[in-house]
């Protein structure tokens, strides 16, 4: 896919919709959960402490994007690190962007089984899911760009339909504040960093934009926009349904869904679902796309980009099938959470360093 | 010189022999009775004009022809005798046979190396009148033809400018069909011109008979049902393209023009639009993408809806569907699937039929037929009312070729739909999406300016804004020159 992304941009609108596009999948939906199950009424606040160590993954691939403009990670890894150990790296992230896009089709899969096909198998609504994904890789980077791009309007008037919920708030829920013991707080943080995993696309994606310091810059607002949507949308959950049945909810802003009213629109929780259903896909895609230049990468462009979109189908079919059920899909996102930190505040860290030794030599 | 006139001579009568409708005509040039044969194809050359402007001088020469020859055969031949405007001369006996079967008149004299070849067209050719698809109540109401050079007059007469190109090409090895590449020379990008021209180079074919073989064949390699072509009928619309930096192509012997670059919401949009104040042409555009919609989604979400989700539905209306598909012995997706094919076999068939027995046809199996399988609890009034309204809904689409991808995608919406119900309607949705937003017109997005989102280009796409405000060209296309008015 590289060899294609060096003919085909991404305009700056359209990586920041992929960004963005990247974090609001199945995450947001089971999110709330666990972290009222760990901070009680403060669990809003976990979005914004995880943004930050978001923020400053985002920071150091920021950096090395200036450093080494026009390098994607994989390539940059290859410039820093012995041949060896940059390939090893490369598989670490490309073993992390699958196994994410592999979890969260999952989540996304087992939401649909349960919400509008009860009575359908769960390989049929995997296959739909794998064949939408590999069918959107074959239109490459500029195909995934697009179609964030588009859908990106969607996404936001969907989080503007849980606007009316808040009616049905009470404020008291929240009370007190601030009071959730510190070591909650940082447990939590490595749990809902997976949904934040979305700063490890920016050294794969930033260089193949058409205008790479305007799409830098607009790398912050984006984080942002994430960060407080997150923290906003666990403060409605547990402003609506209180921090305690939130914990005993597995989907708790589908419930928030169908406590609104609006007139016309009679089940707007299914009118959500099944928007979300297709637009919950998006992330899953972005992170297949990441895998698929790391892939590309590896295998030094020799296999045709529709093969290679069709074997990661396949692939994330098959992985979709092995997970026992959606716990335990939950916990390896929430392992996954812990990876993160590493490969994406450390890893790059230390990239940064050897760098700046390169950079002065 | 006299050996060339005799090989020529010899190469006519070949061809007259093969063929019964080449008309030979040897004359003699005064004042000194040079033989002269005249050769061209009966029923292509017009008789009268040949008669006036080229026998009827040789026969009946006037007397300073006869007093005063030029030295020269030829000269002598096109300046005393020969009063045709398009005058060509072609030496080689493969060239002189082409030209001749392409409808030219050949004039070959002794003492003359080759032959002249004049243009006296006078094929059957009906006047421009109004367009069968898009008509207009307030904008003018002539339309292409299927005459090239008429058709290249239609649009040089409202766009007077010299900085329109029109680039003329052949295309076919065996129908020689004349191909015309119009842009403004200023306007039109270079790398889209090249294109254009690469890609209708690049055709070798046997036979070109329509402008439509000119689309399917510079299209890029492939498969998508959606059109990346915009056919026009209508001269005003092909300025306008042009204007914008667009690049038209027309097809002898075809009333339709070709635009490209060309994105989707181009085919969403009608002439009249632009003729009526922007509050009319906005209200137009926004109908015409609901109806898009609705041609390729009711039927399907009918059949999702009703297998899937009935709750969704008013109670009332619920209790009607139940009531109704009670006496229905078919699941949903047969009774919709039965009466979709129906209503498109009608429309096929009212295509094919003579104008009057098409209406009668339409009559007699819209209300008969219908009511007849109503009657017969072969369908539901509500299945009919839903695949009804698709089919006006596609109507309402101003591209033909769109319209036709609208029936096809409808059928295909039917199926997910009625696998998964509301999540299979909706994935085939963005199925279609990822397909369109991959799709190119020369070079340009199709799906633009929605995706890539160009916020500047939004004023002419679904919305239609006050002609003030189009101060700036198409930026999706591109083009070289921007500025389209003073602000």
């Amino acid at each position: 896919m590289s060899e294609i992304s060096a003919r085909e941009r991404l305009t700056s609108r359209q990586y920041t919709a992929l960004l963005a596009g990247s974090a609001f999948g199945a995450g947001i939906l089971t999110l709330p959960r666990y972290l009222c199950a760990a901070a009680g009424q403060d669990a809003w606040v976990i979005p914004l402490l995880a943004g930050g160590t978001m923020c400053l993954s985002a920071l150091c691939f920021l950096r090395l994007c200036r450093r080494f403009p026009g390098m994607t990670l994989p390539h940059l890894m290859q410039e820093l690190l012995p041949l060896p150990l940059a390939n090893t790296a490369v598989l670490l992230y490309l073993a992390y962007f699958l196994t994410v896009a592999a979890s969260s089709i999952r989540i996304v899969a087992e939401i649909t089984l349960l919400y509008l096909l009860p009575n359908t198998p769960l390989w049929a609504v995997a296959l739909v899911y794998s064949l939408f994904v590999g069918y959107t890789l074959s239109g490459g980077l500029r195909g995934a760009g697009r179609f964030n791009e588009l859908t990106g309007f969607v996404l936001l008037f969907g989080f503007l339909l849980l606007l009316p919920s808040l009616r049905e708030g009470r404020m008291t829920n929240l009370a007190p504040m601030l009071t959730a013991k510190p070591t909650a707080l940082l447990t939590a943080i490595p749990m809902a960093c997976y949904s934040f995993g979305i700063s490890l696309l920016i050294p794969l994606f930033l260089p193949l934009t058409d205008d790479r310091s305007r799409a830098a810059k607009h790398t912050w607002p984006t984080l942002c926009f994430v960060v407080t949507a997150f923290s906003l949308i666990t403060l409605t959950s547990v402003c609506v349904l209180g921090a305690d049945t939130s914990a005993h909810m597995l989907f708790p802003v589908i419930t928030i869904y169908k406590s609104v009213s609006v007139p016309v629109i009679e089940r707007l929780d299914l009118f959500f679902l099944t928007l979300w259903t297709v637009l919950a896909v998006r992330p899953c895609l972005n992170f297949a796309l990441a895998a698929g230049q790391l892939s590309d990468c590896l295998l030094k462009n020799r296999l045709p980009r529709r093969w290679l979109s069709a074997g990661i189908g396949l692939f994330l079919f098959a992985s979709m099938l092995l997970q026992t059920d959606i716990v335990g899909t939950i916990r390896i996102l929430h392992w996954l959470g812990y990876v993160f930190l590493f490969l994406g505040i450390v890893f790059p860290a230390l990239l940064l360093i050897l760098s700046r030794k390169k950079v002065s030599a | 010189m006299a050996d060339d006139y005799a090989v020529l001579r010899r190469l006519l009568h070949d061809i007259r022999a093969r063929d019964d409708d080449i008309i030979l005509r040897s004359v003699s040039l005064p004042p000194n009775s040079v033989p002269c044969t005249v050769a061209f194809l009966d029923g292509v050359v017009n008789k009268e004009l040949l008669h006036a402007q080229v026998l009827s001088p040789i026969l009946q020469p006037e007397p300073y022809c006869v007093d005063d020859p030029l030295p020269d055969i030829r000269e002598n031949l096109l300046r005393r005798f020969l009063c045709v405007s398009e005058i060509k001369d072609v030496s080689d006996s493969t060239g002189i046979e082409k030209e001749l079967y392409t409808g030219a008149v050949v004039v070959i004299c002794a003492g003359m190396r080759g032959a002249i070849l004049l243009r006296l067209d006078g094929f059957m050719r009906r006047s421009p009148g109004a367009p069968l698809n898009d008509r207009t109540v307030s904008g003018p109401r002539d339309s292409f033809t299927e005459s090239l050079p008429g058709n290249i007059g239609l649009v040089r007469k409202k766009l007077a400018d010299p900085r329109l190109r029109v680039k003329k090409t052949v295309i076919g090895r065996r129908t020689r069909t004349n191909i015309a590449l119009l842009y403004m020379d200023d306007i039109a990008l270079p790398d889209t011109v090249r294109e254009v021209e690469r890609r209708l180079s690049s055709i070798d074919i046997d036979g070109i008979l329509a402008s439509g073989y000119i689309a399917q064949l510079t299209e890029a390699p492939g498969t998508s049902v959606f059109p990346t072509y915009r056919e026009i009928e209508r001269p005003d619309i092909a300025v306008a393209a042009l204007l914008e930096g667009r690049i038209v192509v027309i097809c002898d012997h075809s009333p339709l023009a070709l635009s490209f670059p060309t994105v989707f919401a181009e085919l969403l949009q009608a002439a009249e639009d632009y003729y009526e104040k922007p509050v009319a042409g906005t209200f137009a555009r926004l109908l015409r993408w609901a109806c898009f919609f609705l041609a390729v989604s009711l039927p399907a979400l009918y059949v999702a809806l009703v297998s899937f989700r009935p709750e969704i539905l008013p109670y009332d209306l619920l209790v009607t569907i139940a009531s109704l598909r009670s006496q229905v012995p078919f699941p949903v997706i047969w009774e919709t699937l039965f009466i979709e094919f129906a209503v498109q076999a009608i429309i096929e068939s009212s295509l094919r039929l003579p104008e009057p027995l098409g209406q009668t046809i339409g009559v007699v199996s819209g209300i008969i037929v219908g009511q007849a399988i109503i009657s017969a609890s072969l369908a539901t009034p509500m299945v009919l009312i839903v695949v009804a309204l698709a089919n006006i809904c596609t109507f309402c689409i101003p591209s033909f070729s769109l319209s036709v991808t609208v029936r096809i995608l409808r059928l295909c919406m039917i199926f997910p739909a009625a696998t998964f119900g509301i999540f299979g309607f909706s994935l085939a949705w963005m199925f279609l999406l990822v397909h369109m937003q991959s799709l190119d017109s020369m070079g340009v997005a199709y799906l633009a300016p929605f995706s890539p989102h160009i916020p500047s280009d939004h004023k002419d796409a679904a919305l239609r804004a006050p002609l003030q405000s189009f101060i700036r060209r198409p930026k999706s296309i591109g083009n070289r020159n921007t500025r389209r008015q003073r602000p």
